[in-house]
């Protein structure tokens, strides 16, 4: 059996952030990555853009070519992990064991379960990672190759971020993509409800039609395919082709079999560290402090893996680095349409928010004790990380100028003191001008 | 690295370092043809922000740890760890202006392939490399120094 | 009242070159430029323009032109437009008419109608880059001879306070108020990195500004703003400024909304009033009543300081010289009627006064003859524009010169004759903060130094010319001037020979 000083479980964002920051402090330990895919790690968010046809699969991957070999890692890819012994500080891959002295979870999550019990068959799919988009790929051109002129109708079911980036790839491929929201608003979990419409206006503009209100109660099989959907309303529909987008779960039973603390998510010290010894986690499948509205939450989103990772990787490595707690920060576009938010998306207790709307553009703040909390910015992009810096820094609102929340942010609205420090950061203090000349 | 530093005291306004940031990120570098002729329009990746009372120049800080660098989903974004150079590979950007939700300076302009200061690092004829901006600005309010931090 | 003036010139912009990128805009203080969404075009308002060509200098694509209007003047030499629009401004206002900077009316300029000599075989010239070439002047009341201790090999005579400057070039009085602050600025740092003096003019001295002490005159004027003994202190030597070359024999008027904060608490007047500087010292009458104020100058600073003593160059300037050397002053400057200033009636500013060239030559004269040249320096103003002036005021008699006018081009100015409106684009003669910030004092001073450093060079380069390799060979050495184009009694008031002779 073969043992490693670090083990990753997971190839992605969080698990590559572990290696390279592992690598900066430990260049001799030996490291081994575990994917169930047999892909070199590539950024999971693009496999819309895949579908669209806007990017190619060769660039997908998120490192160079020869990223493991400069790095020393060994890979050991294409069989899920499947169980952790924290006693033994073993893991089993497939048939085989590993050992390791620093096991790092980041594998994510996964999609849940189907809406209606027993929705599967050969034309249903999950959108989750490549191998989801290259399967949705070749059945598309199969069912295109055995019959070139029917009209390929597609039904997504799920209205968050992965149901509407899946409408956006298919409508590309597809002749026919209907959306199915169980609510009355899309992409509930990011923004305001009464952003929706914009949202719903660019998927509908896009091709897509959006059915509100709208879920799946039974269905009917062709076979091995699932040919019509029953749905609330007493109608069916048809399809050629399903996708499951009405969810994700993390990715944590092994962790939980072995008898990690979860909650959720896996629970972790600040230092990444699960409740098992040497066993470490980040990314999607960790419960995050959510410090906009001091909750704890899973944040599943790229750049809180990329930090977690790093974090995880520098304390595994023996350099002991604080994490204290994160929030959501994150960017879709959408059929043309821009949606940033960070933070929190609407006022708990104790909270005051204010939502413009004007020509298609909707602004959200959502602020606390005279401190920004959240922001959903629609078709508003411009300088909005400033408004994320707000947020992380806790910056006094009373010292901002309004102006800030009026038009795009500016650094000039910031007080003086802080944009200075910040602007101005390592300029020699001697009179620089002539050296600049 | 060396980094461009304002002096927000001596900014007048004037936004000569735009036009000298846009024409040096055009096609054809030449000033009227890239305000008039170039379609599409070249963009300044500087910013002076506020008025003639009081404004200053703004242009990516080229950070030691970047929160753009950490939001990108397609490693397209990247700190060169030779130069401290921050630069977006054009050809792997999707547009998912992640980047530009993180930036703390609101210094990356949201487009289908997002655009920043690349410290003039393709202009081949700034003098000793000296950013277009810094060269332009008539009141020494930018400098192009050597930082204290990476 | 209907406006009767017409606009003075015309603004041209070459619309192929225009970007619309709005700098005209932004930097014109006078609202000439305007954006017009619109026509998606930048329209001038010509009869704003006061030609300060800040919008020209500042355009990146050069597409801005200033000319004068070409509209014509009627068919009189005797009523121009100039003639006739100064009519009608002031039937419009009942007021005086104010400007800035010199008298620009086509008087002679005396300076060009000098020339100077050059060695040929005989005294050979001397190569400035290889030999040694002595700039420095020292200035203050020397003794007429001097008894020396030659056992200790010291000196016995009592000698009065001494300044060296490396240069024979000074910058004249400009004061805070007139002057930006950042101005001052650039000529105190400019002035250390030289080691030469700047001038406060009447206005205070800034406490940033006490920094440079070691080469700060400070003035004493009619308004005795900012004067108290720690001001006096403050500065290496004190000047009391009788006139100036710009508006002999009047006062000066700093409006009310000039005076803001810093101004106030320099100048020790309250914020927002008018600083008026009477047109006499109330305490001065007579040679007498000035040779008071020297002394109160040097008791108040312990005798360890020279007083100088600034005047205009009038008609009897040289009987006046004579009576400022006998009153006790150390240095005697005096400034041309072309000397510039922030605002002067233009009736004053166009008529009054006599060119500097006669009035050194007639001062340098009458010391000499009166035994009183070695008790005093002299220093030249009104207008110094480049090296061969410097080098022409030094033959004629000067020890050194002041320069204000040429100081000022070297860090923006065009001569638009506009400081009175206070609204100057250059940051130079204006105390709004907006425009004030233009001029950064680091970039400034190094072009006030740069353009010293030429100017030095070609001192050099001509003296070796002339084979001389001091300053002081060349001071009063009118033997190395020779003039052109004047007649008998010019040349005779200036004790020079004709070009030939």
């Amino acid at each position: 059996m073969k043992t490693y000083d670090y083990l990753m479980i997971g190839n992605s964002a969080a698990a590559i952030s572990a290696v390279e920051a592992i690598r900066s402090v430990d260049d001799k330990g030996t490291i081994a990555v575990v994917s169930n895919e047999d892909f070199p790690a590539y950024s999971t968010p693009m496999i819309s853009y895949l579908l669209k046809g806007k990017i190619t699969e060769e660039k997908m991957p998120i490192r160079s070519e020869s990223f493991y070999d400069d790095n020393a890692v060994e890979c050991i890819f294409g069989e899920p992990a499947t169980a952790i012994y924290p006693k033994l500080h073993t893991v089993s891959v497939g048939s085989e064991q590993f050992g390791y002295k620093k096991l790092l979870m980041a594998c994510g999550n996964k999609p849940a379960d189907p809406p209606v019990e027993g929705l599967d068959g050969e034309n249903v799919f999950s959108f989750i990672n490549l191998t989801d988009a290259r399967a949705i790929m070749s059945y598309v051109d199969g069912i295109r190759a055995q019959n070139p002129d029917a009209p390929v109708n597609a039904v997504v079911i799920g209205s968050g971020l992965i149901g509407c980036k899946a409408c956006e790839g298919l409508a590309h491929i597809c002749d026919n993509v209907t959306m199915l929201a169980r609510s009355a608003s899309i992409l509930r979990s990011i923004i305001d409800p009464k952003a929706s419409p914009i949202a719903e206006k660019a998927l509908q503009d896009g091709g897509v039609e959006v059915r509100l209100l709208t879920q799946a109660v039974g269905f009917e099989k062709d076979g091995n395919k699932v040919a019509k959907l029953q749905l609330n309303d007493g109608s069916t529909i048809e399809c050629d082709l399903l996708i499951l987008a009405a969810g994700v779960v993390p990715n944590i039973d092994m962790a939980v079999n072995a008898g990690a603390e979860a909650k959720r998510g896996l629970i972790c010290d600040t230092h990444m560290k699960t409740s098992l010894e040497d066993v470490y986690a980040a990314g999607d499948l960790t419960v995050t402090h959510d410090t906009a509205n001091d909750s704890d939450r899973i944040i599943a989103l790229w750049p809180n893996a990329v930090v977690q990772g790093k974090i995880a990787g520098l304390n595994m490595a023996g350099k002991v680095t604080e994490f204290n707690g994160n929030f959501a920060m994150n960017s879709i576009t959408l059929f043309g349409i821009t949606i940033l938010t960070a933070g929190a998306k609407s006022a708990g207790e104790g909270m005051e928010e204010q939502c413009t709307e004007e020509d298609g553009k909707f602004t959200k703040f959502v602020t606390c004790d005279g401190k920004l909390k959240g922001f959903t910015l629609v078709n508003h992009p411009e300088n909005a990380g400033i408004y994320t810096r707000m947020i992380e820094d806790e910056i006094d609102l009373a010292d901002v100028r309004p102006e800030a929340f009026e038009r795009a942010p500016e650094m000039i609205d910031l007080p003086a003191k802080i944009s200075w420090k910040s602007l101005h950061e390592g300029m020699p203090s001697a009179t620089p001008q002539k050296a600049g000349r | 690295m060396k980094r461009v530093y304002n002096n927000r005291k001596f900014c007048m306004d004037c936004k000569l370092c735009e036009v000298a940031c846009k024409t040096a990120h055009s096609k054809s570098g030449n000033i009227v043809k890239a305000y008039k002729f170039e379609d599409p329009s070249p963009i300044a990746r500087i910013r002076v922000e506020g008025n003639l009372d009081d404004s200053m120049a703004i242009q990516c800080r080229h950070c030691d740890d970047p929160d753009c660098v950490k939001a990108c989903i397609t490693h397209s974004m990247t700190k060169d760890p030779v130069t401290g150079i921050v630069s977006v590979d054009q050809n792997r950007c999707i547009g998912c202006l992640t980047c530009v939700a993180a930036c703390p300076f609101g210094c990356i302009k949201p487009a289908d392939v997002v655009l920043k200061c690349d410290l003039c690092t393709a202009r081949s004829n700034g003098e000793d490399g000296m950013p277009a901006c810094v060269e332009a600005c008539p009141n020494l309010a930018l400098v192009f120094v050597d930082s204290e931090v990476e | 009242m209907m406006d009767l003036t017409i606009p003075k010139y015309k603004v041209l912009r070459d619309d192929g070159d225009c970007i619309r990128c709005g700098v005209c805009v932004r930097q014109c203080s006078y609202g000439v430029h305007e954006m017009d969404e619109d026509l998606n075009k930048v329209i001038a308002h010509s009869k704003e323009c006061v030609n300060c060509q800040r919008c020209v200098v500042m355009c990146p694509t050069d597409a801005l032109t200033i000319i004068r209007n070409p509209q014509s003047d009627p068919e009189s030499v005797v009523y121009n437009n100039e003639v006739i629009s100064d009519i009608a401004k002031q039937c419009q206002t009942g007021g005086v008419l104010l400007a800035g900077s010199g008298n620009p009316k086509p008087y002679p300029i005396i300076w060009d109608h000098m020339l100077l000599n050059a060695s040929q075989v005989t005294n050979p010239s001397i190569d400035p880059l290889r030999e040694p070439m002595e700039t420095r002047v020292i200035l203050g009341g020397k003794p007429g001879n001097i008894k020396i201790d030659e056992a200790n090999h010291a000196i016995k005579t009592p000698m009065k306070p001494l300044r060296t400057i490396k240069l024979p070039i000074m910058f004249s009085a400009m004061s805070f108020g007139a002057v930006s602050l950042n101005v001052q600025k650039s000529l105190a740092m400019a002035a250390e990195e030289l080691g030469t003096f700047w001038n406060t003019g009447e206005g205070g001295l800034h406490k940033d500004l006490v920094k440079y002490k070691d080469n700060t005159i400070v003035q004493v004027a009619s308004g005795r703003f900012g004067v108290d003994t720690e001001y006096l202190n403050n500065g290496s030597i004190i000047e009391i400024k009788i006139g100036q070359g710009a508006k002999p024999g009047i006062g000066g008027h700093l409006p009310g909304e000039k005076i803001n904060a810093e101004v106030s608490i320099t100048r020790m007047i309250p914020e927002g009033t008018d600083a008026i500087s009477p047109a006499p010292h109330h305490d001065i009458y007579s040679i007498e009543d000035l040779r008071q104020l020297i002394y109160s100058l040097k008791e108040a600073t312990n005798y360890t300081k020279p007083v100088a003593v600034k005047i205009a160059a009038v008609h009897n300037c040289a009987a006046i010289a004579s009576g400022i050397a006998r009153a006790g002053a150390d240095i005697i400057a005096v400034d041309g009627f072309r000397g510039g200033t922030g605002a002067a009636p233009i009736a004053i500013r166009n008529n009054v006064g006599i060119p500097i060239e006669y009035a050194l030559a007639a001062i340098d004269n009458r010391l000499h003859q009166e035994g009183l040249r070695s008790s005093v320096s002299l220093i030249a103003s009104g207008p110094i524009r480049n090296s061969a002036d410097v080098v022409k005021a030094i033959a004629l008699g000067a020890d050194a010169v002041y320069i204000g006018t040429a100081a000022l081009v070297a860090i923006g100015c065009h001569l638009c004759q506009s400081c009175n409106t206070g609204k100057c684009n250059w940051g130079i003669a204006t105390q709004r903060p907006d425009l004030v910030k233009r001029l950064n004092p680091e970039l400034m001073s190094e072009r006030l130094v740069n353009l010293m450093h030429g100017w030095s060079h070609e001192i050099q380069e001509m003296l070796g010319g002339m084979g001389i390799n001091s300053l002081d060979s060349l001071r009063g050495n009118r033997l190395m001037l020779r003039g052109i184009g004047l007649n008998d009694r010019e040349l005779n008031i200036l004790g020079i020979k004709a070009a030939g002779e």
